[in-house]
């Protein structure tokens, strides 16, 4: 179990997170939702140390984190897969990987290399390219694939779906049931609601760095007040009159010179 | 023939230390993105220290070699531990680069007190005695220098290349978050890459020791010498570094042996300022295989000092004035001969600010310009009788015309490199100022007239006070006024992120080498007007150490701020003075303070005083900022605009703007792409594609990733060159023109990652989309003509319009920085449409986005059309791409497999197969 209690943190004088708790079970996937700057990223920041909570505890499977270092939470078995794939890109794919398996003996990392390999064939194929030169969907799966190089117990995923083809979105998310199905807790942030609703197990809104909305991923899309603000209806067929106003005011503001 | 093959031994061993010296830099560049200006010192000091052990101690060889090792990597760990960790992942890079130069002023200062000014040498390892061979006569140390640089070359690339450690200190370097989250431990790697530059220059000065002297003044040159050679071999290659500084040696050497010492450095440096020009990434340099739309990493964050309320800012102005006009009743009249050389160098390093400050761009070289500036009026004054002022402006002249030159050969580089060439620069003018006899060598020129103005001589402290303070005034008042204008919002805008800056069109090649040529006139005048007050100029007055000495005065001061840097220059030239007895501790104190100041207090005396103040003032709670965005995601967007409301007359949806281009012809595509063709290395990323844009659509251009969507951006804009193909826009050809070009015919667009300037204002950020939209040159700007002021005024009314349509009108003046990224992007919007684009392609406009805010963005992207826009998006989001676009295009592996209405493509099977995939479908069901 991934544990956060009374979690409070932020970035110079802004707090973001405002004593936050919540917990990751094992083979359970977890998503927040909730609309930009509401802190999401950030409770992925530091759970992986990559921020230090200016209170709280962080404990993983019942032992307590410090925070604040990136290598404890990676060999506490907690990966953090960034926004924006961020591979290194003047490395090769292999290298990578490789770089995924930093904190683990080196013994493993040519078994941990095939295991991952074998959920991401398509890297296979691609282990001598610099990692700069994959199509976006590729990049997303050796970011994924380099953060299990280290066999995590637990996967934080930010916006793993962000400017990727529907076939690619729905091959990553079968990657990521079938983490869950592997016993992998899976802390899921995702701008597409529906999607990362419909996968998880349990959900959370986040509205200015407080949860104020906690249910199943069902319960959640079913609650009308989440879809409306945060899900959308599902089309974006023009609501003619507020197209009007929109292009009435750009117009209007164009025109002042 | 023996002769030749001497020199080219002597070439070989120099060069071999060279490149000890180049490798140590390249791995430091390699693992924290840091020019390493203190590697010469590491090297200076491993000598020094391995001279007390052997001579003073009476150590033997190997023992003093461990225990000289111990010390020097004591000293840089602490060195690391304590201000360059913090300070990579903090400070930006220019702002380290000048850290570096203060940590070997340091280094130069502690030498000078321990070790005084005398050369010291070693004994050579093995016995003076050379082996002759074939009338060549090879010192054995020789084969000690040659073969401690085989060695370091050859473990350092096996360890960077080849092992676990290897990898991390690469990917250290390459995305120092990314590497923290693999588990690598990035701190222990950046000590770890200044250690072994600590070991390296220990080797170095050990191994060079027997067959040279070093002292503390060696510091300085070994950096200097590195730097160039990494330079010509490539940053971050090692085995470049090692052949750079083999160069280096053997083209010293023989130009030495044959022409004259005096050239040695000049020949050097005119073949690093040729490689720079003409192949940035160094002889065996790589280029680095990032893509031009994908967003450059800048290490740390760009310092943007806050701006005083301009009520504030006129009373503080006009006390000063006050103050400055009674002074020299005031003060005792002895003292006014520093207030004035204070002026002299206030003039200096308000272009310095400019530069560096405003826009990041580190010159190293600063007083080079002083020296060109003051060697005209002292030349042309005294061998030719050229009246002083007429001196003062061909200086000027001449300076900018150094200035152009220089930017034009680093121009479309990154800031290092300017860094660089300056270095070279300001060490090539000194070398020429203490070489040639017209500059009367080292000994300087005397009996240089006082400046003269019509009859009048500035011949007395008290008029020279006057002259030199109203031309200081003026110079900040023109400055201040052009950084706040549109020319100076590029200067601000290119500080951190060039490439940004450039591909949203602005001419940023153009804008650095103007703000560099600006920079060297002032720097000039500034140089003439110390002749011409001295009546007295030598080398040592404008040399390449007086540079730093300037960085160092305007990071006291404040960098960015205009007038901070002018308290650093008070405060570095009245010290000295206070503290006449403790002279000997002058250099380190300077060291002490420029990293210090960078590492505790970046804003600088006058920046942290204007943060104190401005928060003071600004005591007032910032209204909801959640607010704002739920107003923008949720409600009308009426409700959220004070603009004309909802009940009144909107203005009717005609095209606000339509730009002469459209105007070409009823029926002609906004944008037609013609059987574009591009391979990268062989493999084809796009194929034989055509399509065409009707004008006043909404395009939507989709399919996989890897299929080829952003790089027809890249060839539409002219980042890439088509292998095949043309683009034409409103029927004309784009042909080869640059991207500059193309955005000033109506062709806009936007990047995957949202690309705001961070340290800019929101207000900022869009009117930086109008910049070309601004017809006032410089100097109107400088002075506020009206017309400029008027065009300011437009631009501004326009810009906030569109933030209020946005809903960020109440957060125009925070930073961008601080805006979520769904606000981020839409900025992007508003800044796109700020200069009366016709077309405008937006990439991905929607990512990042959830899905409520997906459909107000639809609703955006249709009033964008509606008023009179060409718009091509490239988009994920199928309920975005099926809802507002009247024509999709399909790619598929660098392929159009489908173009047409959003249904007819939606129930293509081609299409369903490509792209869609069972992810679709199922949220179809």
């Amino acid at each position: 179990m991934l544990e956060l209690t009374d979690v409070h943190a932020g970035y110079e004088n802004r707090d973001v997170l405002h004593g936050l708790s919540f917990s990751v079970p094992p083979a359970t996937i977890v998503a927040v939702v909730g609309v930009n700057g509401a802190g999401k990223s950030t409770i992925l920041k530091v759970i992986s140390g990559l921020l230090k909570a200016r209170r709280g505890t962080l404990s993983v499977d019942g032992r307590g984190l410090r925070g604040g270092s990136a290598s404890e939470a990676v060999r506490a078995g907690v990966v953090h897969v960034p926004e924006g794939r961020q591979v290194f890109p003047n490395m090769t794919v292999r290298e990578n990987l490789m770089l995924g398996g930093y904190a683990i003996a080196s013994s493993k990392v040519a078994g941990r290399l095939a295991e991952v390999l074998a959920i991401f064939p398509e890297l296979a194929t691609r282990l001598a390219a610099y990692a700069g030169s994959l199509s976006g969907g590729q990049q997303q799966m050796l970011a994924i694939g380099r953060g299990l190089m280290s066999d995590p117990g637990y996967v934080l995923l930010d916006e793993p779906s962000r400017g990727l083809a529907p076939q690619v979105i729905s091959r990553i998310f079968e990657v990521i049931v079938s983490l869950r199905d592997a016993g992998k807790g899976v802390l899921l942030v995702e701008q597409n609601g529906q999607l990362a609703l419909g996968v998880a197990q349990q959900a959370f809104l986040l509205e200015s760095g407080t949860i104020t909305l906690t249910g199943t991923g069902a319960e959640l899309l079913a609650n009308s007040e989440v879809v409306d603000r945060y899900l959308g209806v599902g089309t974006a067929a023009p609501d003619s009159a507020r197209q009007q106003d929109w292009t009435g005011l750009l117009s209007a503001a164009l025109a002042a010179r | 023939m023996s002769e030749f093959g001497n020199i080219l031994v002597g070439g070989v061993i120099t060069g071999a230390i060279y490149a000890l010296l180049a490798v140590g830099y390249s791995l430091i560049f390699s693992v924290s993105g840091v020019l390493n200006l203190a590697q010469g010192a590491f090297v200076a000091l491993g000598a020094l220290v391995m001279y007390s052990f052997t001579h003073s101690a009476g150590l033997p060889l190997p023992v003093a070699f461990i225990a000289s090792l111990a010390v020097v990597c004591a000293a840089v760990g602490i060195i690391e531990w304590t201000v360059i960790r913090p300070a990579v992942t903090r400070i930006s890079h220019s702002s380290l680069l000048m850290m570096m130069g203060g940590l070997l002023t340091a280094f130069e200062g502690a030498a000078f007190l321990i070790w005084g000014s005398t050369p010291v040498s070693l004994s050579p390892f093995t016995g003076a005695k050379p082996i002759a061979f074939a009338g060549l006569s090879i010192p054995t140390q020789a084969f000690w220098v040659i073969g401690a640089m085989l060695a370091a070359v050859a473990v350092l690339s096996l360890v960077l290349m080849r092992t676990r450690l290897g990898r991390g200190l690469r990917a250290t370097s390459e995305n120092i978050t990314a590497a923290r989250l693999m588990g690598v431990p990035v701190d222990r790697m950046i000590m770890l890459s200044f250690a072994a530059a600590a070991l390296l220059g220990v080797i170095g000065g050990a191994v060079i020791a027997p067959l040279t002297s070093l002292d503390y003044s060696s510091m300085a040159s070994y950096t200097n010498e590195g730097l160039i050679a990494v330079s010509l071999g490539g940053l971050g290659s090692v085995y470049g570094a090692a052949a750079g500084g083999l160069v280096l040696g053997i083209v010293e050497a023989v130009v030495s042996g044959y022409v004259s010492s005096l050239f040695s450095t000049t020949i050097s440096l005119i073949i690093l300022i040729a490689i720079i020009s003409l192949r940035p990434q160094g002889l065996l340099g790589r280029v680095r295989g990032a893509r031009m739309d994908v967003a450059e990493r800048t290490a740390g964050r760009v310092y943007a000092p806050p701006r005083l309320p301009r009520r504030v800012m006129l009373g503080g102005s006009a006390a000063v004035v006050i103050v400055m006009v009674f002074l020299p009743g005031i003060i005792p009249s002895g003292d006014l001969r520093a207030v004035n050389i204070t002026g002299i160098f206030c003039l200096t390093i308000v272009g310095l600010d400019l530069l560096s400050g405003i826009a990041g761009q580190v010159s190293l070289g600063q007083a080079g310009f002083m020296a060109i500036g003051g060697y005209t009026t002292a030349i042309l004054t005294t061998h030719y009788q050229v009246p002083t002022l007429l001196a003062l402006v061909a200086g000027c002249a001449g300076s900018a015309l150094v200035a152009v030159v220089l930017g034009l050969v680093c121009g479309r580089l990154r800031g290092m490199y300017l860094a660089i060439t300056t270095l070279a620069f300001g060490i090539l003018v000194e070398g020429v100022a203490n070489g040639l006899g017209i500059t009367g060598g080292p000994s300087g020129i005397g009996g240089i007239p006082p400046l003269t103005v019509g009859s009048f001589q500035f011949d007395t402290d008290n008029s020279f006070f006057y002259l030199i303070w109203i031309v200081v005034g003026l110079a900040l008042v023109l400055s201040a006024n052009l950084v706040r204008s549109n020319r100076g919002r590029i200067l601000r805008a290119m500080h951190g992120d060039q490439v940004g800056a450039r591909s949203l069109g602005l001419r940023v090649t153009r804008a650095k080498i103007a703000v560099f040529a600006i920079s060297a006139c002032l720097a000039s005048v500034a140089g003439s007007l110390y002749a011409d007050y001295f009546r007295y100029l030598s080398p040592d007055q404008v040399g390449s150490a007086e540079s730093l000495q300037l960085i160092t005065m305007l990071v006291i001061g404040g960098m960015g701020t205009l007038f901070g840097p002018l308290i650093g220059v008070t405060l570095l030239t009245y010290l000295p003075i206070a503290f006449q007895p403790l002279a000997n501790y002058s250099t380190l104190v300077t060291g002490l303070l420029l990293v210090a100041f960078l590492r505790y207090l970046p804003a600088g005396l006058w920046g942290g005083v204007l943060e104190i103040v401005t928060r003071g003032l600004s005591r007032l709670p910032r209204g909801g900022r959640v607010a704002a965005l739920a107003g923008l995601a949720g409600g009308p967007p009426a409700a959220a605009s004070p603009g004309p409301a909802p009940g009144e007359a909107v203005p009717a949806p005609v095209p606000a703007t339509v730009p002469a281009t459209v105007a070409a012809g009823e029926g002609v595509p906004a944008l037609r792409v013609q059987g574009v063709s591009k391979s990268f290395g062989g493999v084809a990323a796009v194929r034989d594609v055509s399509f065409e844009v009707p004008a006043g659509s909404l395009t939507a251009l989709i399919g996989p990733n890897g299929a080829g969507k952003s790089t027809l951006f890249n060839l539409v804009t002219n980042l890439y060159q088509p292998d095949s193909g043309e683009v034409r826009l409103h029927g004309r050809p784009l042909g080869r023109l640059g991207p500059e070009r193309i955005t000033s015919l109506g062709l806009f667009r936007t990047f995957q990652t949202a690309r705001v300037f961070p340290q800019l204002s929101v207000l900022d950020n869009v009117l930086v989309g109008g910049y070309r939209l601004g017809r006032a040159g410089y100097l109107a700007q400088a002075l506020r003509l009206p017309r400029s002021v008027r065009e300011e005024r437009g631009l501004e009314a326009r810009a906030r319009r569109l933030l209020d349509i946005i809903g960020l009108a109440d957060r125009a003046e925070e930073r961008a920085a601080v805006l979520p990224l769904a606000a981020q992007k839409y900025l992007e919007l508003a800044r796109s449409l700020m200069s009366e684009p016709s077309v405008v392609l937006y990439d991905e406009p929607g990512a990042g986005m959830n899905d409520a805010e997906t459909e107000e963005l639809g609703t955006i992207l249709r009033a964008i059309r509606d008023t009179g826009h060409t718009v091509v998006v490239v988009e994920h989001n199928m309920t975005l791409v099926m809802g507002v676009s009247d024509q999709v295009v399909v790619m598929d592996a660098g392929r159009v497999i489908a173009a047409g209405p959003p249904q007819a493509v939606r129930s293509d099977p081609q299409v369903i197969r490509a792209y869609f995939g069972t992810a679709e479908a199922s949220t179809d069901a």
